[in-house]
């Protein structure tokens, strides 16, 4: 069975292969690169996504960016972006700050992914 | 009765006649059915102070366009508000357009307009070089000229507070009785009383002298759509053109598809005229806006624009808006008192040329009013109203002065337009004040460049939050239902 | 009033401004000075919370927070001076920019100026869609600062028209905040954004895009009730009949960038009608000597690392000629959009010198099994492969400039 797909890795955009073929590996082919390799594997088998979204923290209005340390499963995201809506730390935020560990028990962690150190207006 | 008299309508009719009732000591109302004011047919017009050239003779138009046209200068000078008396071109492409210049002129005479000439083309480029194409000559009309309408609506309306004039937006009128003394008029908000009523509600004018009058009127409104383009072609264009109206496409109904140097820099072009069924329907189509850029892609070089710029620029095109014209169905206005309506003043089917002959119809029928109803003057009438200057207009040492003086005219927020934190505050903060997205744009142009708002609109939208002590989430366009958000993120959903 | 007196003056502090700096910084200029309107730095990177950045440039998968975070720290490592919440109101010729801000009127003296003023969205305005005025209308790029930075969400049943990236990019910022993406509409039979956002942000989410398709009429008096969907034909034009309602509360426009040279056109400087960027040089310095442009002003790029590529590209120039004291004129051959191609940057590489141009264009339409060719007159001195070439995504191609000898032209052919 052949899947086709479109590599997201990174923006050449590869259009890619996967084969699952009995008693031997799969056969991937269109990939630039090794990324592409994996991410045609892991894809045809489990789709797998960088989440990235805005959370709020306590007592602010403006939200703040994060992202998944990792990717998780595709068919997760939009709970994940349900459960970040439940959270809301302290402030100060800074790029970087794990804000979340092993979310939903996926094995990733939120990172914030700008600064959020004061009550900005206009 | 609880007022001596209450106007409908704040567009430019009713703004007019606000202020010349307010020369006179009188408990004067205004109602508006919009959110805002000034909220309908003077909102989206060509913005031209007519010279009167082809207005019927004998006709009230033809009159009060001559009358109104040469109150301007005075009138906008009293009220602070920009106008440019730029002249208007009506030029001819052949020898059928050129006998229709020379018929044109003749009415002119008749209509008592001023300075008009018909001109060749070698006169025509000796006066404005550049013209070209096939144009063979033109009426030169030197009285036409340029305002914003609604600029000018505000600052009547502001002018009329000042001196004691109510003003009530958001209350629409729905019946209107005789009794005795005068009328009873149902609103969305109530009940009113006035001793005289001055009917200026554009297009539903007919439905208010229908409410009191046998003598039904018939308003149809007309569709007009226009084009904007960019400020940059501003410096090609310093009068008013267009071609003689019978050789425009809309025939009869138009007064001509014109370019218009607003003085607000965009340059307007339009318009067409369609009879519509729905008088609040000011959508633009396909059609309408299909027909002005046809039009200009073909005669683009009769133009001496065409000079610095040869093709018509599409590119330039910044957005485009519909108006409706209130016409009435005996093609003139129709104003004053109806025979069986004593004290009901109506100010009806205010067409073009309405904007350029509105101060010289308030003027008369105000007068009218007051000496049939022993009105006495308003001793501290004050004719003068005077705006913040822009901060676009300033020089470079009235900015410096302004910035030192309120550091908020040091903060922009809207590029494309110039317009200062300053500005939108006291657009915000002033009588009969902004309070949606529209208001602030039509009070400081804030949204209406090249970006048309996509980097300031939600600046605006803090600033209206912050001023008026609202949600962000509350602030709307214009009023009504008109939101701009949806709500905020990161909330949770209820289970 | 003093004015300040600098080497070079940027003009814009997103990651175009902040590269070009920093590249010039390295490459020996002492004072620089950043000009940004807004109250950051990092221009529209402020509001791209999704991941994709920094692949070339640092080998590694970003956010474009993060992104223009990198470079903030490094201007603020390197002192450059920034002047923030600050609008530049013109630039001369001879370089002097005057400026405002809170603090009143301020003048710059500069040897050299890089415009990195980036771009705006075309409006609906511009596209003259027909129909009513409601609320509800939003180009992508002020919802995404909406959902981004305010923290609010524009509607709640949407349709998307374009399919430009920012479009693609918040229809799964939409999705995943809860409301509900009906349909992308695109005029052209093909994708004008990334093929990867094609997956990641409308196959993943089952929202379907209709090619050949574009909106016709919009509907409501005060808020957006719906809009008419018509097919298109092979120049764009609606098929009569092919319409259908949807309705929705909000129409999210993605259907072009477009450069912000107000500063450049006052100026007097020419102008690319192809890209409308400035005209530049293989030094990407625009007609008027020591003025440069780097960035989305100079044209639309799709990705950040090419724009800060472009921009260190400038910087290295800029240091060059502020080093040669006054940027002499040299003689040069003109650069041309051969068949197939649309906005080839630079439009003049100098003869005579050694080294490598780099060429950025964009094809006219979607080929595949193609080769990009640039010929010096009749000789082909540069060649790429691809499998496939689409306006969405703009090119490169390296040329040496020892084999420039005639007018330059570059094209895609089969």
């Amino acid at each position: 069975m052949t899947t086709e797909l479109i590599c997201i890795n990174c923006p050449l955009g590869c259009r890619m292969s996967v084969t699952i073929r009995d008693k031997q590996p799969p056969l991937v082919e269109g990939n630039a690169c090794g990324r592409g390799a994996a991410y045609a594997l892991q894809e045809a088998v489990r789709p797998m996504r960088v989440l990235t979204a805005n959370m709020k923290a306590k007592g602010c209005a403006r939200p703040f960016s994060v992202r998944s340390s990792a990717a998780v499963p595709r068919e997760r995201l939009l709970d994940c972006a349900a459960a970040l809506k439940r959270c809301h730390p302290s402030l100060p935020i800074h790029i970087g700050d794990v804000v979340l560990t092993d979310f939903l028990g996926l094995g990733v962690d939120i990172v914030a992914t700008q600064n959020l150190d004061f009550s900005p207006n206009l | 009765m609880e007022f001596d008299v209450i106007i409908i309508g704040s567009g430019i009719s009713g703004a007019c006649a606000a202020r010349e009732i307010s020369r006179y000591r009188l408990r004067a109302l205004v109602v508006e059915k919009g959110y805002d004011l000034c909220a309908g047919a003077t909102r989206g017009n060509s913005a031209t102070v007519h010279s009167g050239h082809d207005a019927e003779y004998g006709s009230l138009k033809a009159l009060y366009n001559v009358r109104g046209n040469a109150m301007y200068d005075a009138l906008c000078a009293d009220l602070d508000v920009p106008f440019t008396r730029s002249g208007t071109v009506i030029f001819a492409t052949n020898e059928a357009e050129m006998a229709e210049v020379r018929r044109l002129k003749e009415n002119a005479d008749r209509n008592g307009v001023p300075g008009c000439e018909v001109l060749t083309r070698d006169a025509l480029n000796a006066l404005e070089d550049g013209w070209g194409g096939d144009v063979v000559g033109a009426l030169y009309a030197p009285t036409g000229g340029v305002v914003c309408p609604y600029t000018l609506a505000f600052a009547l309306c502001e002018n009329a507070a000042e001196n004691g004039v109510a003003f009530r937006t958001d209350t629409e009128v729905r019946g209107i009785r005789r009794t005795d003394g005068g009328y009873r008029l149902t609103t969305s908000r109530g009940e009113l009383t006035a001793a005289c009523v001055f009917n200026c509600a554009g297009t539903h004018a007919d439905e208010m002298n229908n409410f009191v009058s046998g003598h039904t009127l018939r308003i149809i409104p007309r569709k007009g759509e226009h084009i904007l383009l960019d400020c940059k072609l501003a410096p090609y264009v310093q009068r008013v053109w267009s071609q003689t109206p019978s050789a425009l496409p809309g025939g009869g109904h138009t007064k001509g598809m014109g370019v218009i140097p607003s003085v607000d820099r965009t340059v307007i072009l339009g318009c067409d005229a369609h009879e519509v069924h729905d008088k609040d329907d000011t959508s633009t189509t396909a059609a309408g806006t299909g027909e002005i850029l046809r039009y200009f892609e073909r005669n683009w070089r009769h133009l001496p624009i065409s000079r610095a710029i040869p093709e018509f620029p599409r590119s330039m095109v910044i957005g485009a808006f519909g108006g409706l014209r209130p016409h009435s169905d005996t093609d003139d206005f129709v104003l004053g008192q109806p025979a069986d309506a004593p004290g009901f003043y109506n100010m009806a089917g205010i067409e073009s040329p309405g904007l350029t002959a509105a101060p010289a119809i308030a003027e008369a029928l105000v007068a009218q009013a007051a000496q049939s109803r022993g009105w006495v003057k308003n001793p501290g009438f004050n004719p003068l109203r005077r705006r913040p200057k822009p901060f676009r207009e300033m020089t470079a040492d009235e900015r410096r002065e302004a910035i030192a003086r309120d550091p908020d005219y040091g903060r922009f927020v809207c590029r494309c337009e110039q317009v200062t934190l300053a500005e939108i505050k006291q657009a915000i903060r002033s009588p009969l004040g902004a309070r949606t997205v529209n208001g602030v744009k039509m009070r400081t142009r804030a949204g209406m460049g090249r970006c048309q708002g996509g980097f300031c609109g939600p600046d605006v939208v803090r600033i209206l939050s912050e001023e008026l002590g609202i949600p962000m989430t509350e602030v709307t366009r214009c009023g009504g239902d008109s939101r701009i958000l949806a709500g905020e993120t990161c909330v949770e959903e209820e289970p | 009033m003093i004015p300040i007196r600098t080497d070079l003056a940027v003009i814009g502090g997103g990651c175009a401004g902040m590269a070009g700096a920093l590249s010039a910084k390295a490459h020996g200029v002492k004072d620089i000075l950043i000009l940004e309107r807004s109250p950051h730095l990092g221009g529209v990177l402020h509001q791209c919370i999704h991941n994709g950045f920094g692949v070339f440039q640092f080998h590694e998968d970003l956010t474009g927070t993060e992104f223009a975070d990198r470079y903030e720290r490094r201007v603020e490592a390197e002192n450059i001076a920034v002047l923030t919440e600050t609008l530049v109101l013109s630039v001369a010729a001879d370089h002097t920019i005057t400026a405002m801000n809170r603090g009143g009127l301020i003048t710059i003296e500069a040897k050299a100026v890089l415009l990195a003023t980036g771009c705006r969205e075309r409006p609906r305005g511009a596209l003259l869609i027909p129909g009513t005025r409601p609320t509800g209308i939003f180009t992508a790029g002020t919802a995404q600062r909406y959902m981004n930075l305010e923290g609010y969400l524009v509607g709640r049943r949407i349709v998307i028209l374009g399919s430009g990236d920012i479009g693609l990019i918040m229809a799964r910022q939409f999705v995943l905040e809860g409301a509900q993406v009906l349909a992308v509409a695109e005029i052209q039979p093909y994708s004008t954004g990334l093929t990867r956002n094609i997956v990641q942000c409308l196959q993943d989410f089952d929202i379907p895009i209709y090619y050949n398709t574009t909106v016709s009429r919009i509907e409501g008096a005060q808020r957006l009730t719906g809009v008419t969907l018509v097919k298109t034909d092979a120049h764009g034009k609606p098929v009569p009949g092919s319409e259908r309602q949807l309705a929705c509360d909000t129409l999210v426009l993605s259907v072009g960038l477009i450069p912000e040279n107000e500063l450049a056109y006052q100026a007097g400087i020419p102008l690319d009608s192809a890209t409308g960027g400035a005209v530049v040089d293989d030094r990407l310095q625009t007609a008027l000597p020591g003025i440069f442009m780097c960035g989305n002003s100079l044209h639309v790029h799709d990705l950040a690392d090419f724009v800060t590529a472009e921009s260190e590209e400038a910087g290295r120039h800029i240091a060059a000629c502020i080093g040669e004291r006054r940027c002499l004129p040299r003689t040069t051959v003109p650069v041309s959009d051969g068949e197939a191609v649309r906005g080839v940057v630079p439009r003049q590489i100098t003869v005579g010198t050694e080294g490598s141009v780099c060429l950025r264009y964009r094809p006219a339409g979607r080929v595949t099994r193609c080769r990009t060719a640039v010929y010096s007159g009749d000789t082909l001195i540069a060649q790429k492969r691809h499998l496939v070439v689409t306006p969405g995504e703009m090119c490169e191609i390296t040329i040496d400039r020892a084999r420039v000898k005639g007018p330059v032209r570059v094209q895609v052919e089969r």
